[in-house]
């Protein structure tokens, strides 16, 4: 499988450990969150595999591209802004996440305007980039992450303040029947291969995926939907943890680095995630801009051969991530993540049945 | 009078040829003569070296029997160069070009006197280990060092002029099987393209060759040390020299290659890959150190364990700003010193280090203007700037901590970490003649991520 492939899926998988995921399994931890996660995984690994089989015969085209070459023009406008809402909206709420996240932990006196502020100009820089530039930096800032997200885990996994007892009690709860929303939160991170619909224009091989890698996604995705949800159990306990805001962000500040410079594991934590985060965003957000490109472009905005159409969604964006995330409160945010991942299955029919769309079309061109 | 029936059969051609120099005083122009045998020169003094012109000119003309056989000897000469139209003759006596005419035939010989034309000691990157002889001023001893160095047939100088006032020579370096076409192709239109009334070197070459003038980070080597160049060629790169310049500009570059000092190559394994991390760890102090400072001490004190954060707040007792003024006037005064230090003769700038480095900075400690840890925040920064390998990134970097430092001040500690992103972004979307600047480079990485061209 092309290593880009492997950098999106994991990258989400990753970012998604911290927030909102955790919070809506936690919720339904009583309610079937484990038969929930392990369906999630199926259905997740399934996609991976269904939207990679449905790329392979078009290599370097892009899905827009795919949309204008085998669809009708109306139908493919209709898909292509449906899609590109989603991935905005997926960016906003990591952006409104963070926001809240460091205002609460790490700059409680900043404003949340200017905490926005400070993501929105680079990410800006993100979506006018080359989309293979985008993938290069992806690369390093992976390289030079993961090695400390697996430091992160390990040291969560080996503390002495994790209590197993309490993963052994979640465990008795095995034989509820899975829950819908849980299903589609624990799914979300699953899927981070929908990226491939821009970013396929510039993998030229290697878009396959056989059963050895589809063994390593289900098992990478596996270990961290477990890790998701167990650990906070582990230390913030069973029955009470459904209480908390922020699972995850409780569970970094119970552990400590005895020897280390930075003494609390948190600030590294919020840092390291905070950085996949912002990477994670500006991809979600470069592929909606280039899917609203191809929804509506003027030539009036070609001013001396230079292209100002970006520039228009940019301000949109800004707009709309000025007014949502900097007045959210958490309990909005956390609703509006979840009505966004209630609604998953739809964006997943939608994309798959405009694949399939093409497939059909591209089958009577020839 | 006899001789001025000679001068007016001088030949039309270099009587022009003189008016148009004149009234310069270093211009020659004279008549062999002997017996029936007559020749016509015209050169410029100071261009031309006279001893050689002496011996394979004069000399010859008095000794060969007569006029053909003397125009065949001329035609033969090694040194000889092609006749175009008036406008480059002219260029080439410039350039140390002697114009002769026989009867009916123009020659035009370069017999250069090049007065710089000894390899020099390398400065700007020096090694223990390794060569320590650079380029030349002279392009043809430098190309020749080039060519002592890499003995492949496949190596090609390619020689062209440039188009601005000082018409000087440049010479594109390549090893034609290895080479790089798109990135050659792209070098040649901007060299054909330039549009500068006066380029002055290498160094402001390369500025020009860029697109942009106004970029931070170089996206040209400049490099004196004939190893480096070598490694470069061999691994496919295109090497551009200037007449008069005893630099070379490598191109195109990717960001890696501003770490790597030619030391690398001459170490052990372990030994350079010791230097290599502290070089890049280096790289990280320098940038991140002042933001760093200002993200702990003034946002978010309790990062760090406790013992610290007290330390550098107590450090901070009495020093009447805030953090970020604080380390803006100390990065400024250290980048005084630097710039101080570099300008002045060698004599000098040991007192100006001394006095600005130790002096005030004990006293500006005691008069409580600065805290003892920005001292040591700050002097780590000047010498962690100086393991970068080469200048350029060096100078780079100093610029790129300010910005980093500006987005620390206004958005913390995230803004650091967001801020550092940023500079990943932006250097993986600069690019050097077609070669993205910031990428890794995977061996199955060319077959993996391309560009789908319809």
């Amino acid at each position: 499988m092309n290593r880009f492939l492997y950098y999106f899926i994991i990258l989400n998988m990753i970012v998604n450990m911290v927030v909102e995921v955790p919070k809506i399994l936690i919720d339904f931890s009583h309610r079937g969150a484990i038969t929930s996660i392990a369906l999630a995984l199926i259905i997740g690994v399934a996609l991976n595999w269904i939207l990679i089989k449905l790329f392979q015969p078009f290599p370097a085209r892009s899905l827009p591209e795919l949309l204008q070459l085998y669809t009708p023009g109306w139908l493919n406008k209709l898909i292509l802004l449906y899609l590109s809402v989603n991935w905005f909206v997926a960016g906003l709420l990591s952006i409104s996440t963070f926001t809240l996240l460091l205002k609460r932990f790490l700059t409680p006196e900043m404003s949340s305007y200017i905490i926005v502020s400070s993501f929105v100009f680079l990410v800006s820089y993100g979506i006018l980039m080359k989309s293979k530039s985008l993938l290069n930096s992806m690369e390093i800032i992976m390289i030079l992450n993961i090695p400390i997200v697996l430091f992160l885990i390990a040291k969560v996994y080996l503390d002495q303040t994790m209590d197993w007892d309490y993963v052994k009690v979640a465990l008795t709860y095995v034989n509820n029947w899975p829950n819908y929303s849980a299903v589609t939160a624990a799914i979300y991170p699953m899927i981070g291969i929908v990226n491939i619909v821009i970013f396929n224009r510039y993998l030229i091989s290697k878009v396959n995926m056989r059963l050895k890698h589809l063994l390593i996604i289900f098992l990478v995705g596996g270990l961290i939907l477990f890790t998701t949800y167990f650990i906070p159990l582990g230390y913030i306990g069973f029955d009470v943890s459904e209480n908390i805001q922020y699972p995850w962000i409780l569970t970094s500040d119970s552990v400590r680095l005895k020897y280390g410079l930075i003494e609390r594991f948190i600030f590294i934590f919020l840092l390291i995630f905070l950085s996949l985060s912002f990477l994670n965003i500006t991809i979600h957000w470069h592929v909606a801009q280039k899917l609203l490109e191809a929804v509506y472009r003027t030539k009036k905005l070609v001013i001396k051969g230079k292209d100002f159409n970006p520039y228009l969604w940019i301000l949109l964006f800004w707009g709309i991530t000025f007014i949502v995330a900097g007045r959210m409160t958490e309990y909005q945010l956390f609703l509006l993540g979840k009505y966004f991942f209630n609604q998953q299955p739809l964006f997943a029919i939608v994309l798959i049945g405009s694949l399939l769309l093409i497939k059909r079309g591209a089958k009577k061109h020839e | 009078m006899e001789s001025s029936s000679e001068n007016q059969q001088t030949p039309e051609l270099l009587l022009k040829l003189a008016q148009q120099l004149s009234p310069t005083k270093d211009i020659v122009q004279t008549t062999l003569q002997v017996e029936g045998k007559q020749a016509y020169m015209l050169y410029l003094k100071s261009a031309v070296d006279e001893i050689v012109l002496h011996k394979t000119v004069v000399r010859p003309f008095y000794e060969t029997s007569s006029i053909e056989v003397y125009a065949s000897y001329l035609n033969s000469a090694p040194n000889k160069k092609e006749l175009a139209d008036e406008q480059s003759i002219l260029i080439g006596l410039t350039r140390g070009n002697v114009l002769i005419a026989v009867p009916q035939q123009y020659f035009l010989l370069e017999i250069r006197n090049v007065g710089f034309d000894e390899v020099q000691q390398i400065t700007l990157e020096p090694t223990i280990h390794g060569a320590q002889l650079g380029l030349s001023e002279s392009l043809e001893v430098s190309m020749n060092v080039i060519r002592q160095r890499y003995h492949q047939p496949s190596l090609v100088f390619d020689t062209m002029e440039l188009k601005d006032q000082s018409n000087r020579a440049i010479a594109l370096v390549y090893d034609k099987v290895l080479v790089n076409p798109r990135a050659l192709q792209l070098i040649r239109k901007r060299l054909e393209n330039l549009d500068f009334p006066l380029i002055l070197s290498t160094g402001d070459l390369q500025l020009y060759l860029n697109g942009s003038k106004k970029s931070l980070f170089p996206s040209c080597l400049l490099t004196e040390r004939p190893d480096r160049l070598v490694y470069n060629i061999s691994s496919g790169k295109i090497i551009i020299m200037v007449d008069g310049s005893p630099h070379a500009v490598i191109a195109p570059v990717v960001f890696f290659d501003f770490m790597i000092s030619m030391e690398d190559m001459y170490h052990g394994y372990w030994i350079s890959l010791l230097t290599l991390f502290l070089r890049y760890s280096g790289l990280f102090a320098c940038v991140v150190l002042p933001a760093l400072y200002v993200g702990v001490s003034s946002y978010t004190p309790d990062v760090f364990r406790t013992e610290l954060a007290l330390t550098v707040a107590a450090s901070r007792i009495g020093v009447p700003y805030p953090s970020y003024i604080e380390v803006f006037f100390m990065l400024i005064f250290i980048e005084f010193l630097t710039e101080a230090s570099i300008r002045l003769p060698t004599p000098i700038s040991a007192t100006a280090t001394t006095v600005g480095g130790l002096i005030l900075g004990t006293a500006a400690v005691d008069a409580a203007l600065t805290s003892n840890i920005m001292i040591i925040v700050v002097s780590l920064v000047a010498v962690s700037t100086f393991v970068i390998p080469i200048n350029e990134l060096g100078f780079a970097v100093r610029g790129l901590r300010f910005i980093l430092l500006l987005y620390t001040t206004f958005f913390g500690l995230a803004g650091l970490a967001i801020g550092l992103l940023g500079i990943v972004l932006f250097l993986a979307n600069k690019e050097s003649f077609g070669t993205s600047y910031l990428k890794l480079g995977w061996k199955s990485r060319k077959k993996e991520l391309g560009i789908g061209e319809k």
